[in-house]
């Protein structure tokens, strides 16, 4: 079961990503493989799945792909503050579609709690041990992102 | 006929959106609540003649918010704006009396077409 919805998962990360960005933001991404990105200065926007299954999520980019969504929603350049409040929102509404997606295939529900723009928490993935699935995503100017998530309980092992 | 519209979002990010695909359409916004607390507050003073309501909320979320609402004025036309798609919760708004649900992200297309449905009972 767990591998049977492993590639689901993945696949529908990636188009949620992808047509949020273009149809929230009008940014245009591509999916490629798995990047080392431990040379980029990335921000990160995370947040924590809550309910039937425990999940934490995560998006790291470059930072001028933050300034882009904001620029690009706002539609004029932003302020440091409209950065991490637009971040935060477009998180959200990816992390309620991906928990839309799930429930739709295995009926477990879950909450997210409010996003943060910032550094994650050292808990959770990291200390648990728990295994993190990562999407990579390049836009036509070579700036890259990454979507991450890891369940933290066994309920729900996709 | 012009509509008067309260919005309901803990998000500004969401109130500068929605402002923003309305400009130039019959919707005028009076009110922005950033909690179902406050919208309870404004509700009777600003009279809206439609509500947009955001479903997660810190404190009161939008499902409490709007059976709330339509217990204390039962006329409120309420759309459910949110980016979570339960089964459960679109029933349980329905139940309550929201006129409608639409999904984040959303287009000019589907706001506004939200929000005519929801008020296709106004007398004109």
């Amino acid at each position: 079961m767990a591998q049977q919805n492993c590639t689901w998962v993945l696949k529908m990360a990636d188009l949620l990503v992808l047509e949020i960005l273009q149809q929230m933001c009008g940014i245009q991404m591509m999916s490629r493989a798995v990047e080392e990105t431990a040379h980029v200065a990335m921000d990160t926007v995370y947040g924590f799945v809550d309910g039937e299954y425990r999940m934490q999520l995560w998006f790291r980019a470059e930072p001028r792909i933050f300034g882009r969504i904001a620029g690009n929603m706002m539609g004029k350049s932003p302020q440091q503050q409209d950065i991490q409040d637009y971040a935060e929102e477009f998180f959200n509404v990816l992390c309620g579609r991906f928990v839309s997606e799930i429930y739709q295939t295995t009926q477990m529900k879950a909450r997210f709690l409010p996003t943060h723009y910032g550094v994650p928490p050292k808990e959770s993935c990291e200390i648990e041990n728990k295994l993190v699935c990562t999407r990579c995503f390049i836009s036509e100017d070579q700036e890259l992102a990454e979507f991450s998530w890891c369940f933290l309980n066994n309920n729900l092992e996709v | 006929m012009n509509y008067k519209l309260m919005i309901v979002d803990d998000s500004r990010v969401a109130y500068a959106e929605i402002q923003k695909l309305l400009e130039g359409s019959e919707f005028h916004i009076v009110g922005y609540c950033r909690s179902g607390e406050a919208a309870l507050e404004s509700y009777e003073s600003l009279n809206p003649d439609v509500v947009t309501m955001d479903i997660v909320m810190p404190g009161m979320d939008g499902l409490e918010t709007c059976q709330k609402l339509r217990e204390r004025w039962p006329d409120a036309r309420i759309l459910m704006v949110s980016s979570l798609a339960y089964s459960a919760t679109m029933e349980a708004s329905a139940e309550m009396g929201a006129k409608g649900f639409i999904f984040k992200p959303f287009t000019q297309e589907e706001l506004l077409s939200g929000l005519r449905k929801a008020v296709s009972d106004c007398a004109s």
